[in-house]
């Protein structure tokens, strides 16, 4: 077997294992690590970020090649690991400077994942006016360097604050609507235009986890 | 016309606009009619109702009225940028005039050019970009090719001989919590007592 034919194994190999990972993962957030606050649900954390600074459980029990979905499984069998996870991503969310974050929000039936400062080009008919402060309430994700909460669906209102202000509201180019069919003597030439608004984000806040 | 002989460009934000406070774009609107001619009847009935008001609500945008006799009405806008645009009124009515000076307000003085993405930002990835090895021990890299250990087959199901064993176990364990009438040492003994 050639070498290029080796190394092609192992990334399939990998993307394998990633897909091993993800499941696990997923088994991990619905098994435990989810968090409430009194009456809402707030979000669960996702641990992978948390995965590369366990040691290498694996590695002990025989296999070479470690994957994460095994320190998953092994960590699962440990006491306390969820609580362990759960308080370092809290220990995170209560420092002072929690560094760049970015959201995944929902507007306009559409997803976008967007940081601070971003420009985000929303089309059709949108109703803020030029000028207006407004807040993004379906924020499905945020992260940071070191954490991400997942909504389930959506974050809680409590919890993650997203800002924008209305930059633009303009028009698109002449969009071409040419329609022909032969032999039918039908032509059609139609142009066409968008109403465009331009979001600017202004902040992405994260409150603190009040109780678990 | 293709869309690729277009000429495009990405979003953008003039001047940081909004980052701390946001200004409106728009410096100076210049109307031009004709005070007699029907074409101008509608920047004649959007001078006489709603202009005052455009006034009123934009402070920071200053109107100019030129009367030119027999001439074509139109509306010139000019941006913070320096970017000016010329815009035909003529055959307006009063309603559609007030419509295209609210498109012009709420422009940035960007030219209008086909977008190529819909979203800017300046910082692409905050945990990084992934990769297959994202989470991987690092002592993988250390590997000689060729390698038997990663060479090796990976089943996505399991295979027969593991299914057999698992159902050994299982059948093993309801035995000895039902409590042992027949001492059980291969799988073979398994299937034959099912």
């Amino acid at each position: 077997m050639s070498s290029g034919q080796q190394l092609a194994r192992i990334f399939q190999r990998s993307f394998t294992l990633l897909s091993q990972n993800l499941t696990n993962v997923n088994k991990g957030i619905t098994c435990g690590c989810r968090v409430t606050s009194k009456k809402y649900q707030n979000g669960t954390f996702s641990v992978n970020r948390f995965l590369h600074t366990s040691t290498n459980l694996a590695q002990k029990n025989g296999h070479n090649l470690s994957s994460a979905s095994d320190v998953q499984l092994q960590k699962d069998n440990e006491p306390n690991s969820k609580d362990l996870v759960i308080s370092k991503v809290n220990d995170t969310l209560h420092r002072e400077d929690l560094g760049r974050l970015f959201a995944v929000i929902h507007v306009q039936g559409k997803q976008r994942k967007v940081t601070a400062e971003d420009l985000v080009v929303l089309r059709g008919h949108f109703y803020p006016s030029v000028g207006d402060k407004i807040r993004l309430e379906k924020v499905l994700l945020v992260g940071g360097k070191d954490f991400t909460l997942v909504g389930r669906p959506i974050l809680s209102r409590k919890q993650v604050k997203v800002e924008a202000t209305v930059l633009e509201k303009t028009l698109s180019h002449f969009i071409v609507q040419f329609d022909y069919r032969p032999r039918r003597k039908h032509k059609r030439f139609n142009l066409r235009r968008e109403n465009y608004t331009v979001l600017l984000i202004n902040s992405i806040e994260v409150n603190p986890v009040l109780e678990m | 016309m293709s869309k690729k002989s277009m000429p495009s460009t990405f979003v953008k934000n003039v001047l940081q606009n909004g980052i701390g406070r946001y200004v409106c774009q728009l410096q100076r609107v210049k109307l031009t009619f004709c005070k007699t001619a029907g074409t101008s009847r509608g920047v004649r009935d959007f001078v006489e109702n709603h202009l005052l008001d455009f006034t009123n609500n934009n402070p920071g945008v200053v109107v100019y009225l030129q009367p030119k006799r027999r001439q074509p009405a139109y509306l010139y806008a000019e941006y913070l940028n320096g970017y000016k645009e010329k815009f035909c009124i003529d055959n307006m009515n009063k309603d559609q005039i007030c419509k295209w000076i609210e498109t012009y307000r709420s422009r940035s003085g960007v030219p209008i050019m086909r977008m190529r993405k819909q979203w800017h930002t300046d910082v692409p990835t905050v945990q990084g970009v992934w990769h297959p090895f994202m989470f991987k021990d690092p002592q993988i890299n250390r590997k000689t090719f060729p390698n038997e250990e990663l060479s090796r087959f990976l089943p996505s199901e399991p295979s027969a001989t593991e299914q057999v064993l698992k159902i050994f176990e299982e059948q093993k364990k309801e035995i000895t919590s039902q409590g042992p009438t027949k001492e059980l040492h291969s799988k073979d003994d398994v299937l034959q007592s099912k």
